[in-house]
């Protein structure tokens, strides 16, 4: 019995010693940084934004550039509704003159962006001189492509956090 | 025992890490999804738009114009440096295929009421990519039949989608309009230019 008590004590000291010769627990270390989403944004956008410039392809002006012909101008002669081209008659050049232009007299509708009230817009519509063709909507001519980008930053942020929570490798 | 900082971590951890990881490489995965998505459908759209334009120009003569209405226009805006040829009907099928197409149960040029083009704003080779940028009395000029059309920016408006009135000028206007997507990157609005007829005169030759 005693010597086992001895042996305890004895196996106890070396490990008392080191336990005192230690220094106080350093803190752990931080983790490690996560991809900087900032720099990350910073670069794609520009890139996003400018990639439609980039990526157009070259229009080689051969006419667009230059001036409009100057047509034979005939005073007093407005242009006739009808294309004579397309009738067969002999082509005259025809200008309309400047002062006799009519400029476009739109109903008055709505702005989109103040989004007025209901009443108002129904009867900016009923005032539309003409009755429309029964189309849904004009046509489609863009893409949402800022959906895909938002949802890849929300996708890269809740996997930082992800990996924030579990900690250091 | 000894060294507590070797043990494993758990499961869950390793999990979330693996997960987070993955995460991240969607993410950046799908936001650059729509760089490369204006840069596919600039590629698709450009052959077909510069066959287009030359067969147009090749039939378009001095000799003999194109007299076939059917078989499109041309449209060309200085300060955009554009010049695209725009087929018949603003179909999504032309519109993925030219990036731009005449609104068909608008006006022709040479009818009166607005002529009204529909085209791309950032995608298929994003023809009206600058279209906000055109001022009061820049030229647009249509080629059509034989015969240049002239016409002078007025105004534009934003307007939702389903307002299509804007389309219907008062009896005996003359004038064109060019719509597109409005915000950049976005299908919410759409960006509407509108001008007015202000001279007639045999197409250039090409």
């Amino acid at each position: 019995m005693a010597s086992l008590m001895r042996g305890v004590r004895i196996a106890s000291i070396p490990l008392a010693q080191g336990v005192t010769t230690f220094s106080p627990t350093p803190p752990p270390p931080p983790p490690p940084p996560g991809p900087p989403i900032l720099p990350i944004i910073g670069i794609l956008l520009p890139i996003l934004i400018a990639a439609p410039i980039l990526v157009a392809q070259p229009t080689p002006p051969p006419e667009a550039v230059a001036p409009a012909p100057t047509p034979v101008a005939t005073p007093g002669v407005a242009v006739s509704p009808v294309d004579p081209g397309a009738l067969g008659t002999p082509v005259t050049p025809v200008v309309q003159p400047a002062a006799r232009v009519t400029p476009i007299v739109l109903p008055a509708v709505p702005r989109a962006i103040a989004t007025p009230a209901a009443a108002p817009l129904a009867q900016a519509v009923r005032a539309a001189p003409r009755i429309l063709p029964s189309r849904q909507v004009l046509p489609y001519g863009g893409a949402n492509l800022w959906m895909p980008f938002a949802g890849g930053l929300g996708l890269i942020s809740l996997g930082m956090v992800l990996r924030r929570l579990a900690g250091p490798p | 025992m000894i060294v507590y900082g070797i043990k494993d971590p758990p499961p869950l951890y390793r999990i979330l890490r693996v997960l987070g990881t993955l995460l991240i490489i969607a993410g950046i995965v799908l936001v650059l999804s729509p760089l490369g998505w204006v840069a596919y459908t600039a590629m698709a759209v450009g052959p077909t738009q510069t066959a287009a334009l030359a067969a147009w120009e090749r039939a378009a003569t001095p000799a003999g114009p194109a007299q076939n209405p059917a078989a499109g226009m041309v449209v060309s805006i200085p300060r955009l440096d554009l010049r695209r040829f725009v087929p018949e009907g603003a179909t999504p099928d032309h519109l993925r295929r030219f990036g731009v197409g005449r609104i068909t149960w608008t006006a022709l040029p040479a009818s009166p009421g607005l002529l009204g083009i529909a085209g791309h704003r950032t995608t298929y080779g994003a023809p009206f990519f600058r279209l906000d940028t055109l001022r009061r009395g820049d030229a647009i000029f249509i080629d059509y039949n034989g015969r240049r059309y002239r016409y002078a920016v007025m105004e534009s408006q934003v307007v939702r989608p389903e307002q299509m009135e804007v389309l219907a000028a008062p009896a005996g206007v003359r004038g064109i309009a060019l719509v597109t997507c409005t915000p950049a990157y976005s299908a919410a609005y759409r960006l509407v230019v509108l001008g007015t007829l202000r001279g007639v005169s045999d197409s250039p030759a090409p």
